[in-house]
């Protein structure tokens, strides 16, 4: 289908043009470790265990850092007038915003295991068996963080200072994610984790309205 | 101003209203039993956190209303909605917690339907920074539009996650004697009057702050 | 050269944060036209461009391409068919020339992507740094660039905001060749810009947009570059294009 293969196109444009600009993945990530080390600082890794209390602490990581990488994705695109090219392109509006929402997802996903891998490393936080219902789990998370982060990206591209609202107006509406991401992920680490449980389909639920108002939104945000 | 003649009529009513309002509250209201006279608060706090609900669904109307058709005025009345709107969830979370520091000896607990005041407020506060700095910008009302859209299909989504979350009780529901219902009522009144001459007033200065930045332009 | 319009307005007005922008203006693009638009900032041409464009809605009026009415789908073949020249390169500075062009190239469903992109680079001369990232080009090589990469789809119409901007001379008479080879190929050309002397001898018509209305517009033949500057001083009373 056209649109699938418009949307390839697309995502294949970006994720070669990120893998070759670099600075804005590397800073990403740089940023989420030095986050983590400066947790670890606040709260004495040695008297907290993080395994009770990281849960929400890592989502809280993975919201600054990916909120950083998002905030310029729309934006990247001003720079010589690309967006324009877009949107004066036959392209369908829709495909543009799912090609990069499926960056941004990409993005965040390797963001997150990165995460995980560092706080094994610094802080021992292990996963071991919960690891399938955690990756589930997240994954179903940043799926909606991606679809809002994604619309609100490219409603603030052009906006002076879109860099510094765009967390500040993203967050507020992210309050359930980031409730459901804490609850899940402590209960995907422990015993008995049931796949019908309430908070995950409040969090589909989520991804499921967000991401379609958002494909519906997206022609507003980018038009005159 | 345009819509001076309703504007004095909403403002006196919304006075006269009040004016009753609190005279019943403070005079013909029973005290409470278990609270006390803090209890009184609730004739004002429920009201506003039913007016907020009320104004932010325009909010949301009036933003479809503009994406759909690019009128300004729909963009004027959905930011003073949304304004308007705003300054009553303010009084919610005054309004709650001194009503609530009687109860839990403390200013704030972190219970279900607080809470998500307090979300929303943290909202509409973001819809305000963006009005801020997009100022100038051809597209900012479109894009407030957006914003306030999702905002708004938020709103539920975010009263049942909290709700889930939090499980401090918040006073459920408190029975009323007639003498408190009427002063309910009033109260509901006063609060939905007020709310509407705010809604005029804020509509009409948005109105002609938009046409003095028009005139300026061309001068 | 006649012929019936293949992009047009009729009774075009336009809002902007309550001011009108544009009123009541018509202009007809026929193919192998080349149609110039003139006027002081703020005129509207920026507004005009865009609904032209369908980057933005008609406020009131009608946007007609083909002779019929735009819908969304209409919408959607223009775009197919539209090529827009600005001062901005519309590249992508981390992909290598021929990665920017196979990807725009895909992007508008052209056939055989790989052999017209070869095509196109080779025209523009810049066949030998297919494979050098464009952030490293010069603004000469990038505008070329910039050219091949509006020409990939073959636009049967074409729209140039301001293009001969930062052109050196040589750059300039090799635009100015490029739209009278597409003239020759009946293709419909708007050139908004403030430099008459290139482009005026190729030019079939003169629009002049002033407060948002078409304040003069006639024929380019027989019109001299100190003609028109007349004309424009006349119209809009300002002093007019270099």
């Amino acid at each position: 289908m056209r649109f699938i293969k418009v949307v390839a196109v697309l995502f294949l444009k970006d994720f070669r043009e990120e893998l070759r600009r670099k600075e804005d993945v590397a800073a990403s990530f740089l940023f989420a470790l030095l986050s983590l080390v400066l947790f670890a600082f606040a709260l004495d890794p040695t008297r907290v265990d993080l395994n009770e209390t990281g849960s929400g602490l890592l989502w809280l990581v993975v919201l600054f850092a990916g909120s950083l990488f998002m905030s310029g994705s729309f934006r990247k695109e001003t720079e010589n007038g690309t967006l324009y090219a877009l949107l004066l392109s036959p392209c369908d509006r829709g495909a543009l915003y799912v090609g990069k929402f499926l960056l941004n997802f990409l993005f965040l996903l390797a963001l997150e295991a990165l995460l995980l891998l560092f706080a094994y490393l610094l802080l021992d936080f292990r996963v071991s068996d919960g690891l399938p219902a955690l990756g589930a789990v997240w994954a179903l998370v940043t799926f909606g963080y991606a679809a809002v982060g994604t619309l609100f990206s490219a409603l603030l591209a052009q906006v002076r200072g879109g860099h510094v609202i765009f967390p500040i107006l993203l967050f507020p509406i992210l309050v359930p994610l980031v409730i459901a991401a804490a609850t899940l992920t402590e209960q995907a680490l422990s015993p008995g984790f049931s796949w019908g449980n309430q908070w995950l389909r409040l969090v589909g639920l989520f991804d499921i309205l967000f991401f379609t108002a958002s494909v519906f939104l997206f022609e507003f945000a980018v038009e005159e | 101003m345009p819509h001076r003649r309703w504007s004095i009529l909403l403002w006196s009513l919304a006075l006269a209203a009040n004016s009753a309002a609190l005279y019943m509250v403070f005079l013909y209201a029973p005290v409470e039993v278990q609270m006390g006279a803090v209890q009184k608060i609730f004739y004002y706090h429920v009201p506003s956190a039913i007016a907020c609900y009320v104004l932010l669904f325009l909010a949301f109307l009036f933003s479809a209303l503009y994406l759909w058709r690019e009128e300004p005025l729909y963009d004027h009345l959905a930011h003073s909605a949304a304004e308007v709107g705003w300054v009553f969830i303010t009084l919610v979370l005054v309004t709650g917690p001194i009503w609530g520091h009687s109860a839990w000896g403390k200013w704030w607990v972190w219970e279900p339907r607080l809470t998500s005041f307090l979300i929303l407020w943290l909202t509409y506060s973001a819809y305000f920074l963006l009005r801020l700095f997009s100022r100038g910008d051809a597209r900012a009302a479109k894009i407030a539009a957006v914003v306030a859209i999702v905002a708004f299909f938020d709103v539920p989504i975010v009263h049942k996650a909290i709700s889930w979350w939090g499980s401090i009780v918040h006073p459920r529901k408190v029975v009323l004697e007639p003498a408190m219902r009427w002063t309910f009522f009033a109260g509901l009144a006063s609060v939905f009057l007020l709310a509407a001459a705010l809604f005029l007033t804020r509509f009409d200065i948005q109105r002609a702050e938009a046409l003095r930045a028009e005139k300026e332009e061309w001068a | 050269m006649s012929g019936d319009p293949l992009l047009s307005v009729s009774g075009l007005s336009k809002r902007l944060s309550g001011r009108a922008v544009l009123r009541e203006v018509n202009l007809n693009l026929l193919p192998g036209q080349l149609t110039l638009l003139l006027g002081p900032n703020g005129a509207g041409k920026t507004t005009l461009t865009r609904i032209l464009t369908t980057l933005s809605r008609p406020g009131r009026g009608v946007l007609t391409f083909r002779g019929s009415r735009t819908t969304e789908s209409t919408r959607v073949r223009l775009r197919a068919e539209l090529g827009y020249i600005s001062h901005q390169t519309f590249l992508y500075a981390h992909l290598t020339a021929e990665e920017n062009l196979l990807f725009f190239a895909r992007l508008y469903g052209v056939p055989d992507p790989a052999s017209r992109a070869a095509a196109l680079l080779e025209e523009v001369g810049l066949a030998g740094v297919k494979d050098r990232v464009v952030g490293t080009f010069s603004r000469g090589m990038q505008q070329r660039l910039s050219l091949a990469r509006v020409l990939l789809p073959d636009p049967s119409l074409l729209i140039l905001d301001e293009p001969y901007a930062g052109l050196d001379p040589e750059g300039s008479r090799r635009l100015t060749g490029l739209m009278a080879s597409l003239k020759a190929r009946h293709r419909a050309l708007l050139l908004v810009t403030h430099e008459m002397e290139d482009c005026l001898p190729i030019a079939d018509r003169v629009v002049i947009l002033h407060r948002g209305a078409v304040a003069w517009e006639g024929p380019a033949e027989g019109l001299t570059v100190e003609g028109l500057k007349a004309r424009y001083f006349e119209t809009t009373g300002e002093g007019g294009p270099s």
